[in-house]
């Protein structure tokens, strides 16, 4: 069942993916080298002056700030100005909708210190190679540190507290039925604990950020953002614009059609990675504030070993589960416990609890969340961002419970397969599991597998084995703005702010657009990533389509509802005197009855005067459905394990996905494929470990904090399993960016139990931990 | 504060070939090659993820051989060639390894895209990867955090493959 790819008989030419799918529309550009990110501007893009900006971080968590002497640096030639508390400019309270740390806590405003690597002082130069010089050169004396500082959970635990809220407004605490009594009184049980390690994105582009004020006051930034406007408001609230009715008042206002027209501009159109590590950051703010002083543009990147500080990451969860069943496996009762790290400046706890509450039927469901606040950077969104890590734990627990019952790890599932929304009864918009179990253990060869535990060796000697595990995320939908234009030249503008971030946002509402107007792909451009477009929304929680193509499809139907009206009564055109719904517009011609037609191009040029534009705001309603909405997979992964060593090689993923309509198969299976990988990084290798005498991220690097490289990579196979979701959304999409990784650590620690009989409850799976058990 | 360290840090030129044009340059020793191109030549193509040859976004062509540039000194080549991915393509036309890039789909944000192209150009010179796992062991230099990895290889296989057919 292992593939060989190690003999060239094999090496053969490899199959394209998703053949008919359009490439990625900026594709030339990423693979000339021609896309330009934030940090690669260059004064001829900012009128001629870019100066370099580099952040000097603190050496110490707790304690204040004594002194800082910049006066060597300041001596250097270059050094324009040494932002510090002293020098910085006071800024105004701010709104992080995401719960990022810049609610509670604004950069550079005071002494005080909350972690270690807490931007303490800015230096501008002429060039990059100044301003690293300058930043060395400044000197700061703290305090003594708090003597009761808790940077891990360990530590931390005295300070544990119930969330009311997880995520973006999920409940922490959810209690259906008797859980704790139903667990006593179950025949079977379950009762392990999981502890699951810090990690960070490690986006390979770096924060970044290019901040230029122009001589009205009015301030542009150019950096990778997952939410433009939010950002915009951001700057706004704390430089004083004026933009005091905050964030949602001011996207209800967008959203009524008034333009953003504040003099913060945010422009955000190439983002090097993000995965919920980019928006709301710190240097959002120190850009600004330094370009503010020094009357130029200000380009500021920051170094790897800064983007474990100065954005956020995923943090600390330690869990425990519960499972009751009766013999036969049914789950009774269900109750999942968990303490999560959070920062002390900083809301974000992650939503935990989506497995426990949506995945299996049972009539007793318990939730209780926890969070202890550290003296560490504040954890954020990242890819899941609570899901594979309560998968991880739900999963590993189901599987021993099916172990334990001498059930089919499969078969458990299925008995336990929830046909309407556990936590709420609702009925699925659309839920196409049961083909995703059976098309997943198909392609894996599962029911070929030998499944008792330690049985199976690959000719090598080294040990197989399989595990499976359910995929979930929620579907969800934010409110978004789309303007459509059609031109003289019959050629269309798409316009509305929502971002690249490598997920083919560009193509896929390009492909959209094109596709609802009739026009041909080449005759669609799309402008994106800008607060002077349309409102966009945000591009977090795979909801980029969800959000941005509900928009993009209502304002394209208008438009094509506009067209075909002008057309009909148009004497000029072939098409006068029909019907509006007797015509189909394609591939940019208008097509009638009886072969009349006309070109969508010739059609317009009678009318150069009067371009049709239409405007849509959709998802007002937050996505709200009568319907239980998510997204499910089926994840399965073959590994194999050295008996002497313990070395795991992950020797094949596959998932099996049913996530509604899939508008570019290409861009789906890339990115699920991804996440796949994402889920592969979380077994084995990820971790960043903390100093508990310090509060430092001690391997803040991309040679020490572990992430999979091409020969880690498994062969990963991804199957696209059909579902229709249209009463779910008007194009009967569903979330996928991040469905992907939320079961492979599951998957991989039951395939490492069936291949060597170990139960690792803790992420990442390493050797020492394998070999910590003897075998 | 600590003693002062005085070192020579004045500029020397450097005479290199990039993309087929020559460029005089003087640059302080202690410049990369990757500071080289971005800063002093504007060439923002080649990235910078890690700035301590871990990541590899930084990978371009020096006579032929990949190199992490932001750990290459460019006054000690002087006279080289260098290749970066803005060299890549002929024109508008896309190398056989971009278009396979293309039509793989081998990329996401396409951070690491130039230097995952300088080094897959630099492994099929080589000529030492001949398998499937050959090429994920020796493209294991370049990090992807987008997960693109499977669609790499398929790529670079694909052009090893139309190149040299297996035997």
């Amino acid at each position: 069942m292992v593939s060989d790819y190690s003999s060239p008989a094999n090496a053969k030419l490899p199959p394209l993916p998703a053949p008919g799918s359009p490439r990625r529309l900026e594709g030339h550009d990423k693979l000339t080298g021609r896309a330009r990110y934030a940090g690669d501007f260059t004064a001829d893009l900012t009128g001629g002056v870019l100066d370099a900006a580099v952040v000097v971080t603190s050496t110490q968590a707790t304690g204040r700030i004594l002194s800082i002497d910049a006066r060597a640096a300041s001596q250097l030639t270059g050094v324009r100005l040494v932002l510090t508390h002293e020098t910085a400019p006071r800024l105004h309270s701010v709104m992080a909708t995401n719960g990022a740390e810049i609610g509670d806590l604004l950069p550079l405003q005071d002494d005080k210190l909350h972690y270690y690597g807490q931007a303490v002082a800015v230096v501008v130069a002429d060039t990059l190679a100044t301003a690293r010089d300058a930043a060395a050169l400044v000197q700061v004396t703290y305090s003594a540190p708090e003597p009761d500082a808790a940077f891990t959970l360990a530590q931390g635990r005295g300070r544990a507290q119930d969330v009311k809220k997880v995520g973006a407004g999920d409940p922490g605490q959810v209690q259906v039925g008797h859980p704790e009594k139903a667990f006593a009184a179950a025949p079977h049980q379950v009762d392990m604990t999981f502890d699951t390690a810090a990690h960070h994105h490690n986006a390979m582009e770096p924060g970044a950020i290019v901040a230029a004020w122009d001589a009205d006051g009015g301030l542009t930034v150019h950096l990778p953002t997952q939410f433009s406007y939010g950002d915009a408001v951001i700057l706004g609230e704390a430089f004083g614009f004026g933009l005091k009715e905050r964030l949602p008042n001011i996207v209800a206002q967008v959203l009524g059609g008034i333009e953003f027209h504040h003099k913060v501009r945010v422009v955000s159109t190439m983002t090097g990675g993000a995965f919920g590590s980019k928006n709301a950051n710190v240097h959002l703010l120190l850009a600004p504030m330094a370009a503010k002083l020094t009357g130029r543009p200000v380009k500021l990147v920051l170094d790897r070993a800064q983007t474990f500080t100065l954005m956020p990451f995923r943090g600390e969860m330690h869990q425990r589960i519960r499972l009751g069943a009766d013999a036969e496996g049914r789950l009774q009762a269900v109750l999942h416990d968990a303490l999560l790290a959070k920062g002390t400046a900083g809301q974000f706890v992650a939503p935990i609890g989506e497995g426990t509450t949506k995945v299996y039927a049972t009539p007793n469901l318990g939730l209780h969340v926890q969070a202890a606040a550290l003296d560490t950077n504040a954890p954020g969104w990242m890819r899941g961002p609570g899901a594979p890590n309560g998968q991880f734990a739900l999963e590993s627990a189901l599987d021993t419970l099916a172990h334990q019952l001498d059930l089919d790890p499969l078969e458990i599932r299925l008995r336990n397969y929830a046909e309407t929304e556990p936590d709420t009864g609702k009925e699925w918009s659309s839920k196409a599991l049961r083909e995703c179990y059976a098309q997943g253990a198909a392609r894996v060869g599962w029911h070929h597998r030998n499944p008792q535990v330690g049985s199976m060796r690959a000719a090598n000697g080294r040990l197989i084995g399989y595990g499976m595990a359910t995929a979930i995320y929620p579907t969800l939908q934010l409110p978004a703005r789309a303007r459509v234009e059609l031109g003289a030249d019959g050629r269309a503008v798409v316009q509305t702010a929502n971002h690249e971030i490598g997920q083919g946002m560009i193509t896929a509402f390009t492909q959209l657009a094109a596709e609802t107007l009739g026009l041909p792909l080449e005759h669609v451009r799309l402008e994106w990533g800008d607060t002077r477009l349309p409102y966009g929304g945000m591009t977090v929680g795979s909801m980029t389509t969800l959000s941005g193509g509900a928009a993009i499809l209502e304002a394209a139907q208008q438009v094509q509802k506009a067209l075909l009206k002008r057309v009909v009564t148009d004497k000029a055109s072939p098409l006068h005197g029909l019907a509006p719904d007797e015509l189909r517009v394609e591939n940019g011609h208008m097509v009638g009855p009886g072969g009349a037609s006309e070109s969508v191009a010739a059609a317009m040029a009678r009318h150069p005067e009067a371009p049709i534009r239409e405007e849509a705001t959709t998802g007002r309603t937050m996505g709200h459905s009568s319907y239980g909405r998510e997204a499910f997979g089926a994840e399965f992964a073959v590994v194999s394990v050295d008996p002497d060593t313990m070395h795991v090689q992950v020797e094949r993923l596959v998932g099996a996905f049913a996530g509604g309509r899939i508008l570019n198969p290409l861009l789906v299976r890339s990115q699920l494929m991804g996440s796949m990988v994402w889920g592969l990084g979380q077994a084995l290798l990820e971790q960043s470990e903390m100093d508990e005498r310090t509060g430092h991220w001690l391997n803040d690097s991309l040679g020490e904090a572990l992430v999979p490289t091409n020969a880690d990579v498994a062969d990963i196979d991804v199957i696209l399993v059909e579902e229709d979701d249209s009463r779910g959304h008007p194009l009967g999409v569903k979330g996928l960016g991040e469905l992907g990784i939320t079961g492979v650590a599951a998957a991989i620690a039951n395939a490492i139990y069936h291949a060597t009989g170990q139960r690792i409850t803790s992420l990442p799976i390493t050797l020492d931990k394998l070999l910590a058990t003897p075998h | 504060m600590s003693e002062t360290i005085s070192y020579n840090n004045a500029p020397v030129p450097v005479a290199l070939t990039i993309n087929g044009q020559v460029h005089q340059i003087a640059v302080e020793p202690r410049t990369t090659l990757l500071d080289l191109l971005r800063e002093h030549l504007g060439l923002m193509g080649t990235k910078k993820g890690c700035d301590h040859g871990q990541c590899g976004a930084c990978t371009v062509l020096l006579n032929g051989e990949r190199r992490v540039s932001c750990l290459t000194l460019a006054v000690s080549h002087d006279e080289a060639t260098v290749t970066t991915v803005e060299g890549l393509a002929e024109g508008d036309v896309l190398s056989p390894l971009q278009q396979a890039f293309l039509e793989y789909d081998a990329f996401q944000c396409g951070y690491c895209t130039p230097g995952q192209l300088c080094s897959a150009q630099g492994l099929l010179r080589e000529g030492h990867a001949r398998t499937r796992d050959e090429v994920r062991e020796l493209m294991s230099g370049n990090l992807c955090r987008c997960g693109a990895y499977p669609h790499i290889t398929d790529a670079i296989l694909s052009v090893l493959l139309t190149q040299q057919p297996a035997p």
